[in-house]
């Protein structure tokens, strides 16, 4: 059996309308409220296996923190299964949790006062974890994650980057076999992020720990994983691999110019027989370059042509694939 | 066994490091304390001016019931109260990090309450300890017996008002409201407990009425104990009566607690 089993998975949510606005509604809620019924998740199937890194991705709410939560038993669902390790996780919580690790990005699972030490021997506490494991675990976590220099350190005093690492250490260290990771790189800068990343990488291969990545971050599920589920409006649109993804949605780039001369006007261009989509305004020229064009050629025949003071290449934000995909 | 208890004492231990460095609302709890004191005093002693006793209330009972009710309190007023505890993690939404851990929740919100209250319940007994030196008026108990039967009532009680104030905190998830909650509960306690005023002093037809409540358990019942106004019979069937109160309180609160959990909304998508 696999290691997550999901099957037929719904989510609503009861929420109170007010009605009307101004001093009437604010009068007219004192006495009666409308609850509106808001299906956060629509009928879910998957299944996951063990050592898998799967990315999570969704425009914002689409669902994709609901279901990590009710994967993780914080939340019951409305109908349908979820099996987690041959658990239910809303039923056997305690179970449940000493099978899983979590990563919130936005919030911390340490305890704000206390030096990072402490919050980890809490854990070991909590988890009941051996001694030769904790110090194992330490050790590596520390080496790996570069915490040396602040282990000693409140937690409130860390920056962002030295946070999530320790979040992310506490999370491995009573070796669960499923982490769930809920924005991990949020606010970070790239070495901070690169460090996570590698992280991550290394845990899934040396201890065979199933990966669920929910980010917004490209980058993040190009490094890191295999398969992608796309939910949107509480339903999945996209099961697959990352190469799949891409053949799915072609993706184009737009490459930005600055002109040297803002009185020059751009008059169009073709590339192997395709017209270019542009965009002038006074020196800034955009141009959206299909992926069968060649950014390079592109930009050296624009140079060759136009007064070019610089160049850069912006990549589509991923709200833009995750549309994409949709509306196919 | 020894593991699943270090996993709860290492979270009572991490409060009491924390309450400590709250040293500036610990000293003003305490001078609120003994305004309080000051201005009950005068009232009573007004109260007793043409009067040797009220219900089997002499002066030197009465005083003695303020004092030791009000060290009570400071034990029970729960500063950090485990409801406010509550409704700020549901209102962060931090209460999903509690249920990711491989603890059970109520448990480890009393012990993380405990840790909260151990310096207060330093001081209470300081308090009381130098009353009974400082003061002739002060009545002390005069056996053993009637110590251990108070110290027993008074952890019964304890655990009441620590059910009954997580239960007002998963009301909260319900109203998503926490001062109107809290105020209620705060309302009736402290004037059906009997922090007010000892219940022996209502009139009868209302005195029956609190008999079927929890509430006079929690400060009226161990404060009379202390006093020895019941006789050794009588003590037994009180803290029997704070015993079930507790087991049912606690039954409820396990049952507000799962249909809350299951009800809750918490934001992001």
């Amino acid at each position: 059996m696999s290691q997550i089993v999901v099957n037929d998975l719904h989510k609503d949510f009861y929420v109170n309308v007010s009605k009307g606005s101004g001093v009437t509604g604010m009068v007219k809620s004192l006495f009666s409220r409308e609850k509106k019924t808001v299906e956060a998740v629509k009928g879910l199937d998957f299944k996951i296996e063990e050592g898998e890194m799967v990315g999570f991705l969704g425009p914002n709410g689409a669902g994709k923190s609901t279901t990590i939560k009710m994967l993780t038993g914080i939340l019951t669902p409305s109908n349908g299964e979820i099996s987690v390790c041959g658990l239910t996780p809303c039923k056997k919580r305690q179970q449940n949790a000493k099978n899983i690790g979590v990563v919130f990005g936005q919030r911390t699972q340490l305890w704000w006062d206390l030096p990072v030490k402490e919050s980890f021997l809490l854990l070991k506490k909590m988890y009941e974890i051996e001694t030769g494991t904790y110090e194992d675990n330490i050790a590596y976590f520390t080496d790996l994650l570069d915490m040396e220099d602040f282990l000693d350190r409140p937690v409130r005093q860390l920056s962002l980057g030295q946070r999530m690492r320790c979040d992310l250490a506490a999370a491995f260290l009573h070796n669960p076999k499923i982490i769930y990771l809920d924005e991990p790189t949020i606010g970070l800068d790239i070495t901070s992020k690169k460090r996570i990343r590698e992280c991550i990488k290394e845990t899934n291969r040396k201890r065979k720990t199933t990966i669920i990545l929910t980010t917004h971050d490209m980058a993040d599920v190009e490094q890191l994983a295999d398969r992608v589920m796309v939910i949107n409006h509480g339903k999945m649109v996209y099961d697959g691999d990352m190469a799949g993804l891409q053949q799915q949605y072609r993706r184009s780039r737009n490459v930005v110019f600055t002109l040297k001369d803002s009185r020059v006007a751009f008059t169009g261009f073709r590339m192997d027989n395709q017209r270019i989509e542009w965009q002038q305004r006074a020196e800034e020229l955009i141009l959206k370059v299909p992926a069968s064009v060649s950014a390079g050629e592109m930009i050296s025949l624009v140079m060759a042509q136009y007064p070019v003071e610089d160049v850069r290449i912006e990549e589509t934000p991923i709200e833009d694939i995750i549309e994409e995909i949709y509306n196919q | 066994m020894r593991k699943k208890a270090d996993k709860y004492l290492g979270l009572l231990w991490i409060r009491m490091r924390a309450s400590v460095q709250y040293r500036f609302s610990f000293v003003s709890g305490i001078i609120s304390t003994l305004l309080q004191i000051a201005i009950q005093y005068a009232i009573w002693t007004q109260v007793f001016k043409n009067r040797v006793s009220i219900n089997g209330f002499e002066r030197a009972d009465m005083f003695t019931y303020l004092l030791v009710s009000q060290s009570l309190l400071i034990i029970f007023s729960f500063r950090n109260a485990p409801e406010r505890m509550i409704s700020q993690k549901i209102k962060q939404g931090d209460i999903a990090l509690e249920l990711i851990h491989p603890v059970q929740f109520t448990l480890a919100r009393f012990f993380e309450n405990l840790g909260d209250s151990v310096m207060n319940i330093g001081i209470a007994i300081l308090f009381v300890v130098v009353c009974g030196c400082v003061f002739p008026d002060f009545i002390v108990p005069k056996s053993i017996g009637s110590v251990l039967m108070f110290l027993l009532s008074v952890c019964f009680s304890y655990l009441i008002m620590f059910f009954i104030s997580a239960m007002a905190g998963y009301l909260t998830f319900f109203t998503m409201n926490f001062w109107g909650i809290y105020n209620a509960k705060k309302a009736i306690v402290d004037f059906l407990s009997g922090a007010l005023i000892p219940i022996a002093l209502f009139p009868e037809s209302v005195r029956w009425i609190f008999s079927y409540l929890p509430f006079q358990n929690i400060v009226y019942t161990p404060v009379m104990i202390f006093l020895e106004k019941y006789t050794m019979r009588e003590c037994g069937v009180q803290l029997l009566i704070q015993c079930i109160w507790m087991i049912v309180l606690m039954c409820l609160n396990e049952w507000v607690y799962k249909v809350s959990v299951r009800r809750i909304s918490v934001n992001g998508g």
